[in-house]
């Protein structure tokens, strides 16, 4: 699963409430090369949500800066590293707020739910 | 038509043999990249701004997405069926891939999604496979997260194999619940082993152009032509491929043929003016 990925998900058990974001994330980071894509990676900005992304990053020990650069659209060599495919291919999401573990095998996330988190 | 949902759950069903079957079987292959070209061609994302995300709901071998990324654009998917996003791991696919179901819910946050695509995944939702399964709750379920992840205006095409009428009704009024706004394309209407339906939806209202189908009243969304979009003038199209083949066993076929059989290292006879030449003298 890509990093950018992570961005995007969040906890959907019953009752979990609005805590369900971000989930924290567990696992080591493998790069993966891929081509850099300037409008994709612009157009998936505005919808970023920055704290979490670097939220991700410290958990898997990757170095992104503390807060969004204001010059961000302008700074390639900061959209290249967000773009750069950092993979986790094992380990595990986490909620925060009722403790659910989603985990991660061969690149695989686990979203599947039991009958009472439906 | 043989129906996989009477037999197993999904899990059970796109099981190793059959997920194997989605790379080796070049048939399987040629029609699911077929209908994910169609589908693809019906989510209509415009270029503009770059490359887009969609989402594939039963993305299982990763074809549709490999049909995505060919277009340029990235892709998540999900899949019930391990084995299935197994083959695509294997295929090393572009996008994301999460084991999930979708009558379980989407796992996103709002807005995140340009499109979506699914390729003959939706009327497995029609089942009950578990018994706290109820298709009607789930179906609620799927469309209202569905419409959340969506940008507002983003479409999303499904194609499906409904069983009857009665749960294509089913499943376009729990869309239509849940706020989306659209209607079916059937390619290939007249033909039953060519036909092939296409839900297509907007989240929320659709584009400038397009006209706004009334919510009640099965008359005036067929009058106005809103609810359902026109055929599509494919089967034209499938014609002429036809057309373009050669006969069977000419000359040109034989020395292709005989070509590849060389490039495989076999042992085969040189080509002359004897070539696939018709035999003289009275058939026995």
């Amino acid at each position: 699963m890509r990093i950018l990925s992570h961005n995007m998900l969040q906890c959907i058990v019953k009752g979990c409430g609005a805590a369900n974001y971000p989930l924290r994330l567990n696992g080591e980071a493998v790069h993966k090369e891929s081509e850099y894509n300037e409008d994709f990676i612009k157009h998936m900005m505005s919808k970023i949500d920055y704290p979490a992304l670097y939220q991700a990053s410290q958990d898997v020990k990757i170095d992104l800066p503390s807060s969004l650069p204001e010059d961000y659209l302008d700074n390639e060599e900061f959209l290249k590293k967000i773009h750069d495919v950092t993979h986790i291919e094992e380990g595990g999401l986490y909620c925060n707020n009722c403790k659910r573990i989603y985990p991660i095998k061969n690149g695989i996330v686990n979203m599947l739910l039991n009958e009472n988190e439906v | 038509m043989s129906r996989p949902e009477h037999d197993a759950p999904p899990e059970i069903f796109y099981g190793d043999d059959e997920a194997r079957k989605y790379t080796s079987n070049s048939r399987m292959i040629e029609i699911q990249t077929q209908m994910s070209e169609r589908a693809l061609e019906l989510l209509n994302l415009e270029f503009e701004g770059g490359s887009k995300m969609v989402l594939d709901i039963g993305c299982g071998s990763g074809l549709s997405g490999d049909e995505i990324s060919r277009q340029g654009h990235y892709w998540v998917g999900l899949d019930i069926s391990k084995s299935m996003l197994d083959v695509a791991t294997e295929r090393e696919v572009e996008g994301d891939l999460f084991l999930a179901d979708m009558g379980d819910g989407m796992f996103f946050r709002a807005g995140m999604f340009d499109g979506a695509i699914s390729v003959s995944a939706l009327q497995w939702l029609c089942n009950a496979d578990k018994s706290w399964h109820n298709p009607r709750t789930r179906l609620k379920k799927f469309f209202e997260s569905l419409f959340a992840v969506l940008a507002k205006g983003a479409r999303a095409v499904f194609q499906f194999y409904p069983e009857n009428p009665a749960q294509m009704e089913m499943i376009t009024s729990a869309a239509m619940r849940c706020g989306f706004t659209g209607g079916l394309v059937v390619d290939y209407p007249e033909s039953t082993r060519a036909k092939k339906y296409f839900l297509v939806l907007f989240a929320g209202a659709p584009p400038e152009g397009y006209e706004t189908p009334k919510a009640k009243g099965e008359e005036s969304m067929e009058e106005d032509g809103g609810q359902t979009v026109g055929y599509s003038k494919e089967r034209k199209s499938h014609d002429k491929k036809k057309g373009k083949r050669s006969s069977v066993k000419d000359r040109d076929w034989v020395i292709k043929k005989k070509e590849s059989q060389r490039k495989k290292g076999k042992d085969v006879r040189p080509d002359t003016k004897y070539t696939a030449r018709k035999r003289s003298g009275p058939k026995i």
